[in-house]
């Protein structure tokens, strides 16, 4: 398998050129057809332009699960090699260098890839996710205008986010980093026509680019300052050699002072690292791009903002976590962030009426859940979790947009409501990803959301254990809202009329429910088998199950049980008082409170207070007064003094011929004087 | 006859210079100031050639006939300048021909 | 003339003077517009294919000037016509030879005495090969200084509304920067003149850049007279770059100049000013350029992030674009002085990558300004709908110019970077700069969603005609090489690479500074 790895990117990647090219093609006949002037076969009929708008998808998703036949036969080849070659290091990885991507000096870094049990898990994920999200999307996106260039867009975002996880070193990772980034700006952008959309996607790009600061920080000091055994500087970014352990500790060896402080070149290159997850995986403080990352269509949300793109810092963290673990204060404080986020999140959650919103926020909250993990040290448990909310947050964002569709484009929850009975199938699907979600018993998040609790309870990390857990049963209660106001009831805006699906979106729908039923599977107590799969890459030399805590996970689970009961019992309590443009019955009780889970605790009016504002101020000072008056001024100023300085000079210049020759005399007479009076 | 002393042409190329500087410097019709400055020109020649002759070298002769033949090129330019000029003007006093000022 | 090469004519010579020679043949082409542009475009790219057999038969594993070519000029100043090439000189000359077919290509259309345009477009192309390819000192200088005189006529006679003011000021302020420089060779090249007298070498080479680099430590100069030397040749190379805070002519000339002018300028133009710092402040002074690495770091950093703000707060589409390139350069500046081979390698590269994504920038700003007959941000948006292939390739020139990896920018960008956190600049400047990196996807991004997203104004913009045949061959292939250089870029830096090492080999192996006299 190792000498095919390259098809995996390259199958998406020829469904963007094939794309791209029938759509150029496409453009050109309209062009000649418009010049024709040939109005005949206007009504050319609507079944063809559907079919016609379906290709492009069948074309994408078909390379997408090509990838994922090809992923799946390198997982087996993987699986057949042994664990553990005979010296006791990881035997199962393709580490292939095809060309030399950068070199220069004693730079060098190959274009290649590394294939481990990590990133066989994404990959795994990335094409299965992913083909399931294509296919739905087919149906989807068949009413749009532009679906050809929605796939291009899609299935680029597939290569990219392989490039990401496929790398085999760090500037492999940042092109499939910013290449998702590129990906994600295009599609959020991708109802470019309306008011939002443009302005979401300039967004996510920004603040994405903050956290690229970071890691493009970290892979200049990584590069810097590796040195090998001998104390030389290794020069490399690779991830085999920076990354292996008598190497990467070198790292501690070298401090630099900041604000004050002293830092180990480990510990400000793993905050580095951070800044760079706290941007791609919406985390504190750099989450506000992903609520509004909602602008685009839902497939979008599921695919990138869901199950993958955002889930790229978890990896990150894992795949860097040797450089993590030498600065137990960064990794402290990666993990109160994630930890903070997970409750911020779910709480903002509670105050949203957009269906897509508070799935955003629901997927804010579950990466705090993720990055606490990892930075605990509970890289199996992060990595459980990715995988299982993977699977069933796609699901929740599908089973929206079904309702969405649905539900003629309106995604404002306080005016649906008894869809459960107009879409059946999509409110039983939406309902198993909530009880997924909601860590429920025996589904899928159950597993993963408690091991991570059981991590951090085993592991001195109870106060975080504690928000944790509460965060959990905000998460119970966010989702017995929402299911209550979507499906449950009365539908209360009535002049929508709402629908069932077409099947091509509800399968995968069905397909990833059983999914989240039965994904726990992969990591139960007792099995472990992702533990036991992940150990030889994580460097743990024996692969030590965290232990399965039946009371804490019975707790967990009785405290989730009740508040998503009281979620829905308050709202089908309070039914008839949820109004469209009116607020949600909770403000009776919270009052401000409620107001600040409305305005997400103002994170984004103090960014637009502190930073977007000023910088326009700044900008516009800048340009009409710094550079036009005073640099510019002084430009002109110099030249306003040569003008001034040659307006006194003329006067000499009279024009007058014998005062000319006068002036002569006088020379004439001052030089002979000098020589004569010597 | 005795040999006229080299004072003698020096004291009388002075003179004539002096005129011409005086005539540059106080008359206003263009040609009388050609001619003095015509004027200058030839007793700088004088000199020059007084002071060869004093020191039996041929260098001043040399750059005698270089300044007759410049003198020759200046009045044909000027001359044709001052034709245009009292064409355009119809007055040869160079004080009304001041156009020319900063 | 003396030359040394496998050709058997003295090729650069010939790549140098084929533009003029084209020029004077325009000359007799005044009145007939088709055929005057038919035939500039064809010799433009005949001088692109001359340029070619450079690129071929380059020694790519030699960091010495190649290609030599000379015959005394006025030997009685040691004067010489001599031009050869290294590896640095080399992607120049290419990117020259690239870039002005597509910019007079680009100029199809335009109303006024095309032929003399065409004419002064080739003459600016022979100006500047001679920049990039000119080893001595005076002949540099001469070339240096002709450079400005077609640019002056190209934006005087073709330029916008205020091309006076931008002429003027474009001319006087490099001029008059430049005028230190020719100080600084005239006191050199008397220097060496007299060294070589009084230890017997060969005089006619008095002005020779390799006789100097040679020389200029034996002249027992002090820390002051170099330092002052090296501030003489600085000040003519940080005006043209432009270097905060002598930037000011840029955006004025940008914004006056005709598209392909405003291509040349940005794209080649520039460069000569970075090519300079490396030619002779860092090659003929390189312990002032060490001493003074950091000062001058930090003007490019400030340069990076004023460009950037004052590019955001723009209206003017060209203008941005002006002030993006204020950016750009200072990163080129930045990777120069952190005087390693990662460095100036990658400030090498970015100057090419910038020739190509700011040119690309300024030719579709040009495409459609010659629809629209505007600039303004406002009077655009929702482009995406109408004029889908123009949006695309605005997309790919933004992306390459953002820097995103895969595409050209960004391994000029990070290539600089690196270069400058390992070297003794530190990473504070680089924290900086790197900011600059966020803060271009601010500007860039507001134009681009300025451009093509948003509601379309149907009555304005509903009738623009996407982009013709001829406007997509322009751009594909400045394309082709961003994403050439974006994913295969050691072909790039294979060719500069020994001269880069034995650059950055001679600036740490220089005699320290004389103290006192």
């Amino acid at each position: 398998m190792q000498d095919f790895i390259w098809l995996v990117p390259l199958l998406p990647l020829l469904g963007v050129i094939i794309n791209t090219i029938r759509g150029t093609l496409a453009v050109r006949q309209r062009h000649t057809a418009a010049h024709v002037g040939d109005h005949g076969h206007a009504d050319h009929g609507h079944h063809d332009h559907h079919n016609a708008a379906r290709i492009p998808g069948w074309i994408a998703s078909a390379m997408v699960i090509g990838a994922f036949v090809l992923t799946l036969a390198t997982f087996f080849s993987l699986l057949g090699q042994p664990a553990r070659t005979a010296a006791g290091e990881n035997g199962r990885f393709f580490d292939v260098t095809y060309w030399s991507w950068m070199a220069v000096g004693n730079f060098s870094v190959p274009f290649g890839f590394l294939i481990d049990q990590l990133s066989i898990v994404m990959m795994l994920l990335v094409t299965g996710v992913g083909s399931l999200i294509h296919i739905y999307a087919i149906g989807y996106m068949s009413h749009d205008q532009r679906p050809t260039r929605f796939f291009v867009y899609l299935n680029l975002f597939i290569v990219a986010m392989l490039m990401l996880v496929m790398g085999n070193n760090f500037l492999m990772l940042f092109l499939g980093w910013e290449g998702v980034g590129l990906c994600s700006f295009l599609l959020i952008g991708f109802w470019f026509e309306q008011r939002d959309p443009p302005w979401a996607s300039t967004k996510a790009f920004v603040v994405n680019r903050i956290g690229d600061f970071g890691l493009l920080m970290a892979m200049f000091a990584i590069w810097t300052l590796t040195r090998d055994v001998q104390g030389n500087p290794l020069h490399s970014l690779m991830f085999r050699e920076v990354l292996a352990e008598q190497h990467v500790q070198t790292l501690q060896f070298t401090q630099t002072a900041f604000l004050g402080s002293q830092y180990t070149a480990a510990g400000a290159i793993a905050l580095m690292l951070l800044l760079g997850v706290t941007g791609k995986s919406a985390q504190i403080p750099l989450f506000v791009w992903l609520p509004d990352a909602m602008a685009g269509p839902t497939p979008v949300s599921a695919l990138i903002h869901a199950a993958t793109m955002v889930t790229a810092g978890v990896y990150l963290i894992i795949r860097t976590h040797a450089i993590f673990q030498l600065s137990p204060s960064v990794m402290n404080f990666a993990a109160g962030l994630g930890a903070a986020t997970a409750f911020v999140a779910a709480t903002i959650a509670i105050g949203q009426y957009d269906i897509k919103k508070v799935l955003a926020f629901s997927t804010v909250s579950q990466l705090g859940y993720m990055v606490a993990a990892v930075a605990m040290g509970g890289y199996v448990a992060g990595l459980f979790h990715l995988l299982t909310h993977g699977i069933f947050k796609a699901l929740l964002f599908l089973g929206s947009g079904a309702v969405i569709h649905g539900f003629g484009d309106e995604q404002d929850m306080r005016k649906m409501g008894g869809l459960k009975s107009k879409m059946p199938r999509t409110f039983w699907t939406y309902l198993i990803g909530t009880l997924a979600l909601a860590g429920i018993f025996p589904l899928a998040g159950f597993w993963s959301k408690d091991e991570i609790i059981g991590y951090a309870y085993d592991n001195d990390h109870r106060l975080l254990a504690v928000v944790l857990i509460i965060s959990s049963m905000l998460t119970a209660f966010y989702m017995a809202r929402q299911v209550t106001m979507v499906f449950l009831g009365e539908q209360r805006d009535t002049s929508i009329h709402a629908h069932e699906s077409a099947p091509i979106m509800i399968w995968p729908l069905i397909l990833l429910a059983i999914g989240a039923v039965v994904a726990g599977l992969i990591n139960l107590p007792g099995l472990h088998s992702l533990e036991t799969w992940l150990a030889p890459v994580l460097n743990e030399p024996v692969a030590e199950p965290a232990e399965f805590h039946l009371g804490l996970a019975g707790l967990t689970l009785v405290l989730a049980l009740a508040s998503g009961w009281l979620g829905y019992y308050y709202y089908s309590r309070n039914a008839r008082r949820i109004k469209a443009n009116e607020r949600d019955p909770l403000y009776r009780w919270g009052g401000d409170f409620y107001t600040i889970l409305e305005d997400k605790w103002g994170f984004d009016s103090a960014y637009d207070l502190a930073i977007v504002k000023p910088y326009k101020a700044i900008a516009g000072f800048a340009n009409r007064i710094f550079d036009a008056r005073i640099i510019d001024g002084i430009v002109n100023g110099a030249g306003w003094v040569v003008n001034q300085a040659s307006r006194g000079l003329r006067v000499l210049q009279s024009g007058y011929v014998r005062s000319y020759a006068l002036m002569f005399l006088i020379g004439v007479i001052a030089v002979l004087g000098y020589f004569v009076l010597r | 006859m005795s040999e006229i002393s080299t004072n003698a042409y020096v004291l009388v190329s002075a003179i004539l210079f002096t005129i011409g500087v005086i005539g540059v410097m106080t008359r206003r019709n263009a040609i009388i100031m050609f001619m003095s400055v015509e004027l200058m020109l030839n007793s700088a020649n004088l000199a020059l050639i007084a002071f060869s002759r004093a020191k039996a070298s041929t260098d001043g002769q040399i750059i005698t006939f270089f300044v007759i033949a410049v003198a020759a090129a200046e009045v044909a330019v000027g001359l044709a300048l001052l034709v245009s000029i009292f064409r355009a003007k119809r007055t040869t006093n160079v004080d009304d021909v001041s156009t020319l000022k900063g | 003339m003396n030359f040394t090469n496998d050709f058997g004519f003295p090729i650069l010579s010939v790549v140098v003077l084929l533009p003029s020679v084209g020029a004077l043949i325009l000359a007799a082409l005044r009145g007939k517009r088709d055929l005057a542009r038919l035939f500039a475009l064809g010799w433009s790219v005949l001088v692109f294919a001359a340029s070619i057999p450079l690129l071929v038969s380059f020694n790519r594993a030699s960091a010495d000037m190649q290609f030599h070519e000379f015959v005394n000029w006025i030997p009685a100043w040691g004067v010489q016509y001599r031009l050869a090439l290294d590896g640095i000189s080399l992607w120049l000359v290419m990117l020259t030879t690239f870039m002005t077919p597509l910019a007079i290509w680009s100029a199809w259309n335009v109303e006024e005495n095309l032929p003399a345009f065409m004419m002064l477009i080739l003459l600016q192309e022979t100006g500047m090969l001679g920049v990039f390819v000119a080893q001595d000192l005076f002949l540099f200088y001469v070339f240096w200084e002709f450079t400005l005189i077609p640019m002056y006529f190209l934006i005087g006679m073709w330029g916008g509304k205020r091309r006076r003011y931008a002429t003027i000021k474009f001319f006087l302020y490099t001029f008059a920067a430049s005028v230190f420089m020719l100080v600084g060779i005239i006191v050199l090249g008397l220097l060496n003149y007299r060294y070589l007298s009084t230890n017997g070498g060969n005089t006619n080479e008095a002005f020779n850049l390799q006789s100097l680099m040679l020389n200029l430590p034996n002249f027992g100069l002090s820390a002051l007279s170099l330092k002052l030397l090296f501030l003489a040749f600085f000040v003519a190379f940080a005006v043209k770059v432009p270097l905060w805070p002598v930037h000011t002519w840029l955006p004025d000339a940008h914004v006056e100049a005709p598209t392909a002018g405003s291509v040349i300028l940005a794209a080649v133009l520039l460069k000569m000013g970075a090519y300079g710092m490396i030619r002779f402040n860092v090659q003929l002074f390189p312990q002032v350029a060490s001493e003074w690495a950091r000062p001058i770091a930090v003007l490019a950093v400030i340069g990076i992030i004023y460009g950037a703000v004052l590019a955001f707060a723009q209206t003017d589409i060209k203008k941005l674009v002006a002030y993006s390139s204020v950016s750009h350069m200072g990163f080129i500046v930045l990777g120069i002085f952190a005087l390693n081979p990662v460095g100036l390698g990658g400030s090498v590269l970015q100057m090419v990558n910038h020739g190509l994504s700011t040119g690309a920038l300024f030719l579709l700003v040009g495409m459609i300004y010659e629809r629209k007959h505007t600039r303004e941000l406002a009077a655009y948006g929702g482009l995406w709908r109408v004029v889908p292939i123009f949006v695309f390739f605005l997309l790919f020139a933004t992306m390459s110019s953002v820097g995103l990896p895969g595409l050209n920018g960004f391994v000029g960008e990070f290539t600089v970077m690196l270069g400058a956190f390992n070297s003794k600049l530190g990473w504070t400047i680089t924290a900086v700069a790197a900011v600059g990196v966020i803060l271009a996807a601010v500007y860039l991004l507001k134009m681009f969603q300025g451009v093509a997203s948003g509601p379309l104004n149907e009555r304005l913009n509903g009738d623009l005609l996407d982009l013709t045949r001829r406007e997509v061959a322009i751009l594909l292939p400045i394309f082709a090489v961003s994403l050439l250089i974006g994913l295969y870029s050691p072909y790039f830096f294979r060719a500069m690479e020994p001269s880069v090492q034995a650059l950055s080999a001679f600036v740490s192996n220089a005699a320290p500074l004389l103290a006192g006299r």
